[in-house]
């Protein structure tokens, strides 16, 4: 049974059935889930998610399915692991990362193309789209296979092949479009409009961000049942900042942990960052603006949620840092070195922004902070490929190596 | 030749603010126009907008507005994602 009582205009409260539709009728507004929380909290408690498989479904209640027909390879409930090697360098007491590459295509998109796939075909969809450079394009590919649905996935024709390896795999139609950024988007919406496909981040966008809402789920459930006191979080379209807020407002509406006032803090490269630069001008203007930036998985010059995340961020008393590309390429490093995960560009700009947030005193250094890295760095090996150590190549004996002199080095 | 409907965001830059533009659209082209929410200040002007008429001058009145350094974003904004 579903606890979705309809689709609900984020402007204007309109609501609408829960079919496949995103914008509001009558003032344009994005629509999202609206829930019975009244039914949920009767019905939820910590012990019945506990019971359940670790995975996104865990948390069924707060999710916009029907059913429990769900189109899943087992994602979410990644590692959170305590960070105190990165924590210490950056001067912050109780660093957590939330490891999001561990999921079944190695992103966070795991999550949301699960819900919106599984939406999809409760609605009757057979056929699953998107589009994407990347990680949204293995995930759909990925989802639509493991649901026996047609897939239809757009790229940029200049799209280098090693990135559409890991979607062309699962043997969608992939289709490269000739022209810039705004032009692929351009005729993607048109697509949307005119074919009876379920494009996860159009039509079934509704569905596809509450996907999200897990990670901010997983993390109060994974730190014993409370909330972070503060979260950095990357920001492409927004959305992930705003679930990741709204799945833990809901986590207290039902009463599975504490009030808390949880400070966001997002994360955008230099190079995009149009809600960095609207929190630092301190208006809720947006301008869109042309990505340019080593972090293509955050390179979304008008973001759909964007007004939306600055309005978290600045009722969350939070903050909005940017980084440029050498210190994201930093931020990949530290990440590494300290923790021992390869995180993608994304992840680069989430830990420089954490180091950055850091320094300046915005972060509180003893609270309970968690950094979110959404994608692996095995997907943008290219990013860093120019700034690491090189093969130290030796002869077959032992002297070749001591003349390495590497033994002298820890 | 068919009716389309198209709902666009509209992000002008500062020069063209004073300009009557969507007015003389209308006259130039046989459109509708609607206008659903907008913020025009000084400095910029955003509209959200519902544009109906047969595709060509539909199409026509979108290409005119991006030539003259509008940009025509569809609603649900950007939609290519990593």
């Amino acid at each position: 049974m579903s606890y979705v009582k309809a689709l609900k205009c984020r402007e204007c409260g309109q609501e609408y059935e829960k079919v496949a539709k995103y914008v509001c009728e009558f003032c344009f507004g994005p629509l999202e889930a609206a829930y019975d929380y009244d039914k949920i909290k009767k019905d939820i408690s910590r012990e019945k998610i506990a019971a359940r498989p670790l995975n996104i479904w865990r948390y069924r209640e707060l999710l916009p399915v029907e059913g429990t027909n769900y189109n899943t390879l087992e994602e979410g409930y990644t590692p959170l692991i305590k960070a105190d090697r990165l924590g210490k360098e950056l001067g912050l007491k109780n660093l957590y990362v939330k490891n999001d590459c561990a999921n079944p295509t190695h992103s966070f998109k795991d999550r949301v193309v699960a819900v919106a796939s599984t939406r999809a075909l409760e609605l009757g969809f057979d056929t699953l789209s998107c589009a994407s450079t990347g990680n949204l394009a293995n995930a759909v590919a990925a989802y639509g296979a493991r649901g026996g649905m047609k897939r239809y996935v757009f790229i940029p024709s200049n799209l280098e092949k090693g990135k559409v390896i890991a979607s062309l795999i699962y043997d969608p139609k992939l289709i490269g479009v000739n022209g810039n950024y705004d032009d692929v988007n351009r005729l993607c919406s048109e697509i949307a409009g005119k074919y009876k496909w379920a494009f996860v981040n159009i039509n079934m966008r509704p569905y596809y961000a509450e996907g999200s809402k897990t990670l901010g789920f997983e993390t109060a459930e994974q730190l014993g049942w409370k909330a972070p006191d503060q979260v950095v979080v990357p920001m492409a379209s927004g959305s992930l900042l705003t679930k990741i807020w709204k799945g833990t407002q809901e986590f207290i509406k039902v009463g599975l942990i504490a009030d808390k006032k949880m400070r966001m803090f997002g994360a955008q490269a230099t190079g995009c960052s149009p809600i960095t630069t609207a929190y630092k001008a301190k208006t809720d203007t947006f301008r869109p603006v042309k990505p340019n930036t080593i972090a293509k998985s955050l390179a979304i010059g008008n973001p759909a949620d964007g007004y939306y995340a600055l309005k978290t961020i600045n009722e969350s008393n939070g903050g909005a840092e940017m980084a440029s590309d050498e210190e994201i390429v930093e931020g990949i490093k530290l990440l590494a070195r300290t923790e021992g995960i390869f995180a993608e560009t994304a992840g680069g700009v989430t830990v420089a922004c954490l180091k950055k947030l850091a320094e300046s005193g915005a972060l509180d250094p003893d609270a309970v902070t968690v950094a979110y890295i959404t994608g692996t760095g095995l997907k943008t090996q290219e990013a860093v490929a120019d700034h690491l150590n090189q093969v130290q190549v030796i002869q077959p004996n032992l002297e070749a190596f001591e003349a390495t002199q590497l033994t002298a080095v820890s | 030749m068919a009716t389309i409907q198209k709902i666009v965001e509209l992000d002008y830059p500062s020069e063209l603010v004073t300009e009557p533009v969507l007015s003389n659209l209308i006259k130039k082209y046989d459109i509708n126009v609607n206008l659903r929410r907008a913020s025009i200040t000084k400095g910029f002007g955003y509209v959200q907008m519902q544009i109906d008429g047969d595709e060509k001058e539909v199409k026509g009145a979108l290409a005119e507005l991006t030539a003259k350094g509008i940009d025509v974003n569809p609603i649900e904004k950007d939609v290519l994602e990593s």
